[in-house]
This record gives C-alpha cells, sequence and structure tokens, in this order.
C-alpha cells in the first residue's frame, strides 16, 4: 500500500490531477515542500499546488523507492519548465531544467500523513536567471 | 563471512551520518567500504572515505553538525535516512558573516546502499537555501549564498 501510494501521487501529479494528489492526504496531512512554508490539510495543499501548476509544468520523469512498513523514501528527478513569471523572479520564458529531489512520505491509516520534498532550489535560480 | 541483517544496515546508515557529523572517519570506516562514492546534491561527487574525510573537515572546521531528528527507511541492500540536521556556526568564514552563535535546523535525506555488510554508495539531498537561513537577516543577506557554504 506504501509503495502504490507513493507511485500515485507522483503519477498523479504528473497528471495534473490535483484533485487525486490531495485525496490521498489525511484531512490534516502535511506537506513540506522544499524551502516552502510547511501546508497542512487538503485546502492549503491544494492551493500550494494550484499555484506551482500555475507557474512551472512540472513532469517527474524518474523515481526509485525504498519502503519500510508505512514509510516511503523515494529518490526522483523532475523536468521543470517555468512557463508564467512568478512575481520576484525573472522573466519566464520557458526555461527547462532538470532538478534531482528526495521525498519522504508516511501513512497513516492508508492516508499520507507528512510528505515531505527535499531540493535545492539555487539549481533553479541559476537556470532561469 | 558474515551476513547483515536489517538490522545492520539501519545500524550502519545512523552510524554512517552520525561519524560525518563528528568527522570520524575512523568509525565511517566500519560502515562504509574505503572506495564508497558519495553525490551530495549536484555540487560534489566524492569518491572514497580518503576524499570525503577533508570535503567534510573543511565544513566541519566552520559548523558544528548535529542531528536531533534521524528516521532510517530500510528495504533489502537499500537504505534512507530522513533527518533534521542542526548546524551552528563556530568560526569565522572567509566571505561569509562573522560567526555570533547562529544555528538553524534543516531537512536532509541521504539514500545509502549496501554491499556485502558495509555502504558501498551514498546520496545527500538537502536545500543550500535551508542551510543560507542561517545568514539571512537583512544585511548578512546571501551574498554568498549562490556558492557552497
Amino acid at each position: 500500500m506504501t509503495r502504490e501510494t507513493g507511485d500515485l501521487v507522483l503519477t498523479a501529479f504528473n497528471a495534473r490531477d490535483w484533485d487525486n494528489v490531495v485525496a490521498r492526504f489525511a484531512p490534516d496531512g502535511l506537506f513540506y515542500l522544499g524551502p516552502c512554508a510547511p501546508c497542512q490539510g487538503h485546502t492549503a495543499i491544494r492551493k500550494l499546488l494550484d499555484a506551482f501548476g500555475a507557474a512551472y509544468d512540472i513532469r517527474i520523469r524518474h523515481w526509485s523507492h525504498i519502503v519500510d512498513g508505512n514509510r516511503l523514501a523515494t529518490q526522483a528527478g523532475a523536468r521543470i519548465t517555468y512557463k508564467r513569471t512568478v512575481e520576484g523572479l525573472p522573466e519566464a520564458r520557458g526555461q527547462t531544467i532538470d532538478m534531482p529531489f528526495a521525498t519522504f512520505l508516511t501513512l497513516t491509516d492508508d492516508r499520507v500523513s507528512h510528505f515531505r520534498v527535499i531540493f535545492s532550489p539555487v539549481q533553479w535560480r541559476n537556470a532561469i536567471a | 563471512m558474515s551476513v547483515a541483517t536489517e538490522t545492520d544496515f539501519r545500524d550502519a546508515a545512523r552510524t554512517a551520518c552520525i561519524a560525518v557529523c563528528a568527522g570520524d572517519w575512523a568509525r565511517l570506516e566500519t560502515v562504509m567500504r574505503p572506495d564508497a562514492v558519495l553525490q551530495i546534491t549536484e555540487d560534489a561527487y566524492l569518491s572514497g572515505i580518503a576524499t570525503m574525510a577533508p570535503y567534510f573537515e573543511h565544513y566541519l572546521e566552520y559548523y558544528r553538525l548535529t542531528l536531533p531528528r534521524l528516521d532510517v527507511i530500510c528495504d533489502g541492500m537499500e537504505a534512507a535516512v530522513e533527518a533534521t540536521l542542526r548546524l551552528e556556526y563556530v568560526k569565522d568564514k572567509p566571505g561569509l558573516p562573522a560567526s555570533s552563535g547562529q544555528v538553524t535546523e534543516i531537512p536532509i535525506g541521504v539514500f545509502f546502499t549496501f554491499a556485502g555488510t558495509r555502504i558501498v554508495k551514498g546520496r545527500v539531498f538537502y536545500s543550500l537555501d535551508d542551510w543560507m537561513e542561517l545568514f539571512a537577516d537583512p544585511v548578512a543577506g546571501r551574498t554568498a549564498g549562490e556558492e557552497a557554504p
């Protein structure tokens, strides 16, 4: 179930099916996306996904899991395209970068109670500068 | 030849992280092969403990590193560590603000692959932005933040 949930979240993300992604989370599930402030609950997570989805086209191109009971650690890589200018960042001109990242997921009662994404935005900022 | 158990792999993953933070290379070698390779984000590719030691000692000269939280996820010959790394800036580093006891905590992830009973490959994920929060006041800013800290 843990591996399948991880696959489902990442695949639904690629499909930009935010409803499906959010539905995997517990109502009070926590989502830590890099250096962003943590989001808790479906509404906050959906809002973050909407914001990222509006500015970026993100396709997770590969991933591999380590599964341990209700815990899942994943190494992955995404191709990110900057498609709409974000305030405070350089103008979007379709800049694209391949970004490695790691995720850590915990399932509680078959729902994601904790999902952390670790990546270094420096590489991204250098690419869009 | 001894056969490693899952408990051994968990302990090895934990020991490797603690040994690096402590700069204890002899201890690291008890759980990592001397010819192991390590990738740190996209910044560094290190081959062999003899290469890793001076790389980390450079940081340990300026920062005290501890791991107040460390969870190991283990599956077969692979393990991952989800941890909180506590950084304390203890000595002025050229190009960075003066040390005044700055402290921050950042999330890190480390993935290990084992061969036999020891680690043969590791990969570290962390955010340089999180690290540079140590200096995130308007004066210190992030002037050196685009380089390895």
